[in-house]
């Protein structure tokens, strides 16, 4: 009964400091809202980015690269990068233990493409006929090229389903010609959709040639940048890496103290990766909304504070006229709360829109995880309860004898 | 009934000591019209605070209806404040932004009582600002806003009215008003218990108390109390406005 009319009361009061009740609102609505955003979007994307990181590393495979030095992270490439050729690579499959199978890549990252008047830049890349095996991508409509085509340099081509849209504008391109810079190519598949990739590529707009006809007719170079290396399942990862960075090195003429002129990179490393990447999602980022969160909270701590401050005289009448120290306490405690609450189901409104807008413009599959939402609310009411217990505290502690004369 | 005995009081006031109250005893009897003199400084204050429950003296004893104060724990001392006692404040102390009746009201929400509809509008009713219970106080005159703080004093019908200087603020005619009204109280039985440095208002009184350096230095009944309704009736209003 008595709680009631108290809890009637504060809601009433809340009304009366309408701009202090909108900036308090403003401070949780903020921090909560910036969790929000980052735990739905940071989850969003790590489940995509690890989506396609099993993808690429699914199996025992060794990731090869031109070029000495780190990668994905590490110090940028070092040392020549056009010492990595075809004859290397079939060596290291005809000589290392385990190697199975293999697929080089020569990448142009913009290249016009043309079809009647209709012109776009895309990525191109020059694969082997083993793509679709090592890379588990292959085709939805049409068919892979061969190693016939491979040998012979021919101009074939796969599309990705944004070029389908844009440059054939929606037509069947299979059978149609497709101008690769100056190069005429004839399109025989429609690769399969992968949207956008954690590097920010969007996947479909890219075109994948024949690995010979990339280097010879576009690029004009006799080298790769890298190549996927897939090892049977059970054997020595850790051996085949270090056999074909003997071989290489031998291959390369490499005196002992220069560093490789190529890099690899395995699964093991690539977990370490996630595992750092995962850190960064699941500590890092929320840890950044939650600095957002506490100034939220300082925000309003501080306005509950100044209320405190300016209402001193208030609390002392109320305490004569009956308060208990705990009314005082509930009252300013219900206050700070309700505010945050509000404030909290307010930026959870706000964070779904916003998400929704977002993952239709990303990509990602965001919609709000209810972990998410109810980290939110929670915190809005932490904020609240915390912030507000301070200032109701000090509210409490007044002495009516003092306030009352001010 | 309130008995106080021997009842010190000393503040600490930066290095100084200050003897608010010295060995101060004092009764006053259920249906008394008290009214407590002095300069400023002299204690009269510390005195209504330490009788209406706000502050608990060094030393001596005090009796509120046979219950020794000091023995009571803060929550039963609020209770005591929300139950037996209805303050009046010079500055009336009422909340901003909020209505007559609710301030009014103010006092039942730390009440126990079951029901509490209806008793707010029958305070203001009794300081004759029915009218007004949906007014702000800053739309309501100095003397309206007094009366509404003693119907606040009201609500919960205590049973002793203490009030701190109720008329310091208002002029002549509004301060008559208030004064009215606690004579009529007083005359339903109500314990009046009124501070003030004003001659003319403590003549309204059954009773005078002066204190001075926090002593009592004489306690003596009035012979014939003015009766403020007819000072009222009489008053020409000159400078004066409600």
């Amino acid at each position: 009964m008595k709680t009631r009319r108290l809890i009637r009361h504060g809601l009433k009061g809340m009304g009366r400091h309408r701009l202090r009740t909108f900036f308090m609102m403003l401070g949780t609505f903020v921090g909560v809202l910036a969790l929000n955003l980052v735990v739905a979007i940071g989850q969003g994307t790590r489940d995509a980015v690890l989506g396609n990181i099993e993808r690429m590393f699914a199996g025992n495979s060794i990731l090869l690269s031109a070029g000495g030095g780190g990668m994905m992270g590490g110090p940028r490439v070092e040392g020549p990068t056009t010492t990595l050729i075809m004859d290397d690579l079939e060596e290291i499959l005809r000589t290392v233990p385990g190697v199975t199978v293999y697929d080089p890549m020569v990448m142009a990252p913009s290249r016009e493409v043309v079809y009647q008047g209709n012109s776009s830049t895309v990525r191109v890349l020059g694969h082997s006929e083993n793509h679709e095996r090592v890379w588990d991508r292959g085709v939805s409509r049409g068919s892979f090229f061969g190693e016939a085509e491979v040998r012979s340099s021919a101009r074939v081509a796969l599309v990705g389903e944004t070029l389908v849209r844009e440059v054939f504008e929606g037509a069947d391109p299979i059978g149609l010609q497709l101008r690769v810079g100056t190069v005429p190519f004839e399109v025989i598949g429609v690769l399969d959709s992968m949207g956008v990739d954690p590097h920010g590529w969007d996947r479909d707009n890219e075109v994948i040639i024949p690995v010979t006809t990339m280097m010879r007719r576009v690029m004009n170079i006799d080298y790769v940048q890298s190549a996927k290396i897939l090892v049977a399942q059970g054997d020595d990862l850790e051996g085949a890496v270090q056999a074909i960075e003997g071989l290489l090195r031998e291959r390369h003429a490499l005196a002992t103290d220069e560093p490789d002129d190529f890099s690899m990179i395995t699964p093991v490393q690539v977990r370490e990766m996630v595992g750092s990447m995962n850190r960064i999602f699941t500590l890092f980022l929320p840890l950044l909304a939650g600095v957002s969160l506490f100034i939220g909270g300082i925000v309003v701590a501080n306005l509950m504070l100044m209320g405190v401050n300016e209402r001193r005289s208030e609390i002392g009448l109320r305490k004569a006229v009956g308060a208990r120290a705990r009314d005082i306490w509930i009252q300013f405690l219900l206050e700070s709360s309700l505010v945050t609450v509000a404030g909290g189901i307010l930026a959870l409104m706000v964070g779904a829109v916003l998400l929704s807008i977002i993952a239709m413009g990303l990509e990602i599959p965001s919609v709000m995880p209810w972990q998410a939402a109810t980290l939110g609310l929670g915190a809005a009411v932490a904020v609240g309860l915390v912030a507000g217990v301070f200032p109701a505290r000090r509210a409490s502690a007044l002495d009516p004898v003092t306030t009352l004369r001010e | 009934m309130i008995e106080l005995k021997q009842v010190n009081k000393t503040y600490r006031k930066d290095a100084e000591e200050v003897r608010a109250l010295a060995d101060v005893s004092l009764k006053v009897e259920a249906g008394e019209f008290l009214a407590v003199v002095g300069p400023s400084g002299s204690g009269k204050s510390t005195l209504m605070n330490v009788l209406g429950l706000l502050d608990r003296p060094d030393s001596g004893s005090y009796q509120l209806d046979e219950g020794e104060v000091d023995a009571f724990t803060p929550d039963e001392l609020a209770r005591l404040r929300n139950e037996k006692i209805g303050f009046v404040f010079q500055t009336f102390h009422l909340l901003p932004k909020t209505t007559a009746l609710e301030n009014v009201e103010l006092p039942l929400i730390y009440s126990s009582r079951p029901d509490i509809s209806g008793l707010g509008a029958r305070a203001l009713e009794q300081v004759g600002l029915k009218d007004r219970a949906k007014h702000l106080p800053s739309e309501l005159s100095g003397g309206q806003q007094q009366r509404v703080a003693i119907a606040r004093a009201l609500v919960n019908d205590p049973e002793l009215i203490l009030a701190d200087e109720p008329t310091g603020n208002l002029d002549t005619r509004a301060g008559l008003e208030v004064l009215a009204i606690f004579q009529e109280l007083n005359r339903q039985g109500k314990t009046v218990v009124l501070i003030t440095h004003d001659a003319a208002v403590a003549a309204m009184a059954n009773r005078v108390v002066e204190i001075v350096d926090g002593r009592i230095v004489s306690d003596a009944p009035v012979a014939e109390p003015k009766d403020a309704a007819r000072e009222l009736a009489g008053w020409t209003g000159n400078g004066g406005q409600a």
